[in-house]
């Protein structure tokens, strides 16, 4: 007895101090990441945006104040959906302008990182983009993200994000 | 209650009485199995300091197992709150030839890819969004179990209806094993049955060096598996996922074990041969290249791992290298997301030893992106409690903590008792207490 006390004791002392180390107050913080990606003359691609260091993110909204922005002259967007259980509730695309906004949320769920045996996935895909490319070859698109207006935690805490890691779209 | 449910739980209460019974009388001899019954509960108010509800999830699982005249008769069934989610009946025989008989009973059918993340590929029924979902976001243990199950169960509405039979035979003839899987597979729904044959028949031989040389041909399945009810463990099946035709779909072969200029070589590749995935290498949707090195009279150990796959997406490659000293191994991963576009962070560094009785693992987990994940691992085993620890920190070394699991698991003789809790950094997420009784 006395020697599980002591393991249950150490093991118990190891936990408490990584956690105090580690500290339990604050807001999380996350950035997003756009990718990059090659398309054909007139051809479809697509891009995402996927949440870095999710804690349970529930929802996203670019908009009204931030928008995803991109080079009309060289892309077009045809449609915005979710992915890994998030859902677009609505989108508005101006590819005039290069412009896209949305809202969207995991009904009944959260995403969070994805931790393997073998190798985590730290960076999940939330949102696809369907592009077309209307420029020649040769030319590319920055794709950006101006400002996150909302980013929640399955709580509907306030998820700060922190960097927006830029995209690109380049017409081959 | 549903009918339907109250029905379940009358078998499951009736069963545990008939065992019971007859083992007390002692004619039980013919008759093992398990019964196990897992409440878990998340708080409704997450992130409030009060808890004033809970979300419950309860599951039953009963497997039983009748032994008469060189067969094996098992039945194992498995009830939720929607009832019985899933129902496996195997009959097994062993003869000259080795013979398993697998009939499964579901309301619902998810076909799921081998790749890293278990990406579903098709599902019935889909309320929405199930397909191309990374199942292991919710089945790896930083989601809560109640997750997965508020994600399936919108799909286990239906009554259970015939989901799969599955033949495996085994014969061994002149040194080699000649193994065949039939499946017969439902995909579609009760009122429109939609069933796919698929085939995989296999050839293993060993040599006199122990080298141990395998090919198997996938007619109308491709690797991965199929699961139902909620997918947990007992309810996968990892025989192949079927494909909407009955034609070669892929061809594998294995090497284990060959040993040349001291190295020991583990080989498999897969060949494409059916439904184009537009791989990188042509014809080729996975080759896992594994050498390992023993020295010092196997207290040195030296592995390197090569896996390219292109099976779901685009082509990836995995470079694993690992170097351990008897008990302490540290480990080293190489990731190409996509090798369209060349890249090598290094994706994972995993240290684990094993200090008296304690196994510790640390990985750090890092993505180009900025993302940091830190996970630290502790098991033991004292006398008859068993203890797991997982933390992990989000973004930080050991700032940013983000969540802590403890599982505990007590063996009384026949009977197993576990606890399992799950906290966020400012909120219970999960609690679970569950027994297992076997017999």
């Amino acid at each position: 007895m006395k020697k599980i006390l002591c393991r249950g004791a150490s093991l118990g002392f190891c936990v408490a101090l990584l956690i105090f180390l580690g500290g339990c107050e604050g807001t999380f913080q996350a950035s997003l990441a756009i990718s990059h990606s090659f398309i054909s003359v007139g051809g479809t691609g697509k891009v995402r945006i996927a949440i870095v260091n999710p804690p349970d993110a529930k929802t996203l909204q670019i908009g009204p104040t931030g928008k995803f922005t991109f080079n009309p002259a060289i892309i077009s967007v045809t449609a915005v959906k979710g992915l890994n259980g998030f859902q677009v509730f609505a989108s508005t695309t101006n590819n005039v302008t290069g412009e896209v906004r949305f809202a969207a949320g995991f009904p009944g769920g959260s995403i969070r990182p994805i931790m393997n045996m073998g190798v985590s996935n730290v960076q999940i895909d939330v949102i696809e983009i369907i592009v077309q490319a209307v420029g020649v070859s040769g030319s590319s698109s920055l794709l950006n993200i101006t400002s996150v207006d909302v980013c929640t935690d399955r709580n509907g805490k306030d998820i700060i994000v922190t960097g927006i890691q830029a995209g690109e779209v380049t017409i081959q | 209650m549903t009918p339907q449910r109250a029905l379940s739980w009358v078998i499951i209460l009736l069963l545990a009485l008939i065992i019971s019974g007859v083992s007390e009388k002692g004619i039980a001899a013919p008759f093992s199995g398990e019964i196990t019954v897992d409440l878990g509960l998340e708080p409704e108010s997450l992130g409030e300091n009060k808890v004033d509800g809970f979300f419950a999830d309860i599951e039953s699982t009963v497997r039983l197992t009748f032994s008469f005249s060189g067969l094996d008769l098992t039945s194992l069934s498995v009830f939720s709150l929607k009832g019985l989610e899933f129902q496996a009946l195997t009959l097994a025989a062993s003869t000259p030839i080795t013979l398993r008989n697998i009939t499964i009973f579901a309301p619902n059918v998810l076909e799921v890819a081998d790749d890293l993340f278990w990406t579903v590929t098709q599902a019935n029924p889909d309320p929405g969004g199930l397909v191309g979902l990374p199942l292991r976001l919710f089945i790896h243990e930083l989601a809560s179990p109640i997750d997965l199950a508020r994600l399936l169960g919108p799909s286990l509405d239906g009554f259970s209806v015939f989901r799969k039979n599955i033949i495996e035979a085994e014969l061994v003839f002149a040194g080699f094993l000649l193994r065949a899987d039939a499946l017969m597979a439902n995909t579609g729904s009760a009122s429109a049955p939609n069933l796919h044959p698929a085939l995989i028949v296999g050839l293993s031989g060993q040599m006199s060096t122990g080298t141990l040389i395998e090919a198997a041909t996938y007619f109308g399945a491709r690797q991965g598996f199929q699961c139902y009810g909620e997918c947990k463990e007992p309810e996968r099946f990892w025989q192949g996922r079927v494909m909407p035709d009955f034609r070669i779909e892929q061809e594998k072969l294995l090497i284990r074990h060959l040993s040349v200029a001291g190295l020991i070589h583990n080989f498999e590749i897969v060949f494409d041969l059916g439904t184009p995935l537009v791989p990188m290498l042509p014809g080729i949707s996975r080759v896992d290249w594994e050498l390992v090195a023993k020295l010092f009279g196997g207290n040195l150990e030296l592995r390197q791992r090569f896996l390219f796959s292109s099976e779901l997406g685009p082509a990836q490659l995995l470079i694993h290298s690992e170097f351990g000293i008897r008990n302490t191994h540290l480990a080293l991963d190489l990731m190409d997301d996509d090798l369209a576009i060349p890249d090598f962070p290094i994706r994972q560094i995993t240290f684990s030893t094993t200090l008296g009785g304690v196994s510790v693992r640390d990985i750090i987990s890092v993505q180009p992106a900025g993302g940091l994940l830190h996970a630290i691992l502790i098991e033991t085993a004292i006398d008859i409690f068993t203890f797991s620890s997982q933390t992990i920190f989000l973004g930080g070394i050991v700032t940013n903590f983000y969540s802590q699991r403890v599982d505990v698991l007590y063996h009384l003789g026949q009977i197993d008792l576990k606890m399992n809790v799950i906290v966020r950094r400012d909120f219970l997420l999960f609690f679970g207490v569950g027994v297992a009784w076997h017999f």
